[in-house]
């Protein structure tokens, strides 16, 4: 599934108080995207199918917001985008976790996703994919 | 097969099937607009190929191809833009693109040496830097530092220096910098600098650019 459905699925689902029952298929994930939702999800279309969403987000999906266990976890096997929106009470810890993983991206993007925060994405994706010789 | 970086300012192009051959570098307004190259990089790169590779792919590819390091940090001064590419290990560990904030930096050290007719092969590193946050909001600290009696070259000189310093910052202020980028030929930039500066010169993306034309196999 797309991450951009996904998220659009997490966000729909904030509407019922049950969480959502697991009976989608899992997948192994090449890429992680830690934080909030963003406010533009146009961000959300330059990663991989297989990306495996942390954070808040996890929390919302899980309908457990002040979970801060939850929220705490990352893959440090999975190459991942710490994304904070600009303001957000989540930045510091975004910044944070961002230095204990061994291999991340701090993205702090404010409105909307300009074209340099973009760049950082697929540049970022792409110098940590694992290239066949 | 031509490959070409479109800066700002200036465009570099590169024949893979002539490896001997030196690249060739045109104002950017000289380029004429039906132009097509292979592969291209580069703040205009998406108008003249069909296969655009971002600057900050570009860049790192041109640092693991020319540096023999495990651990650099490598800082590319363009005249619109800076980024930065920093590996540990032979892993990328950090990343940074400012074209707000870095905005026309490079642009503005060659326009000021215009204006004002300076040679930045003569002018003496000044002991401290202006506070500039960007080309265009530093152009009011020469101004105001000149109409209360400093002269143009200290102030200018002072300009270049904060913008070194700002760059230096961005990049994490490391101990040994790579620079890339056309203000490797200018060497009171490069001597403004707080750490030990390698440079590189302005190829860096397009040999960047060669390797992910090899990478994707659209040469051998």
């Amino acid at each position: 599934m797309a991450l951009t459905q996904k998220f659009l699925d997490i966000v729909e689902g904030v509407k019922s108080a049950d969480p959502r029952p697991a009976i989608l298929p899992t997948c192994e994930p090449t890429a992680g995207y830690w934080g909030v939702p963003p406010r533009d999800f146009s961000i959300l279309s330059l990663f991989p199918d297989s990306t495996h969403i942390y954070g808040w987000t996890r929390c919302m999906e899980n309908k457990t917001p002040g979970a801060g266990d939850l929220e705490y976890h990352y893959n440090p096997d999975v190459p991942t985008v710490f994304f904070a929106q600009s303001f957000c009470a989540k930045t510091a810890l975004a910044r944070h976790l961002a230095r204990l993983h061994p291999q991340a991206l701090y993205l702090d993007v404010d409105v909307t996703a300009g074209s340099s925060a973009k760049a950082k994405i697929q540049a970022f994706l792409s110098l940590t994919e694992k290239r066949s010789c | 097969m031509l490959i070409g970086d479109f800066g700002t300012s200036y465009c570099k192009f590169l024949d893979l099937e002539n490896p001997s051959a030196a690249p060739d570098i045109i104002p950017t307004a000289a380029v004429p607009d039906n132009t097509r190259v292979a592969m291209a990089t580069g703040h205009n790169g998406k108008r003249f190929s069909d296969h655009y590779v971002n600057e900050l792919i570009a860049l790192a590819r041109g640092g693991q191809q020319l540096i023999r390091e495990k651990n650099f940090v490598l800082l590319d001064c363009g005249s619109r833009d800076i980024k930065f590419i920093s590996y540990q290990n032979n892993r990328l560990k950090d990343m940074g693109w400012n074209a707000e904030c870095g905005a026309s930096m490079g642009f503005t050290i060659e326009l000021l040496e215009r204006y004002y007719n300076l040679d930045y092969c003569r002018l003496p590193v000044p002991d401290r830097p202006f506070s500039v946050t960007c080309g265009v909001l530093g152009m009011s600290s020469i101004f105001d530092a000149v109409v209360s009696g400093v002269a143009v070259e200290e102030a200018v000189a002072r300009f270049v220096k904060g913008i070194a310093v700002n760059a230096f910052r961005f990049a994490g202020a490391p101990e040994v910098l790579f620079l890339s980028g056309g203000l490797c030929d200018n060497p009171l930039f490069v001597q403004s600098f707080p750490c030990r500066v390698i440079p590189l010169g302005r190829f860096v993306l397009l040999s960047g650019l060669a390797e992910e034309a090899k990478g994707q196999g659209f040469f051998m």
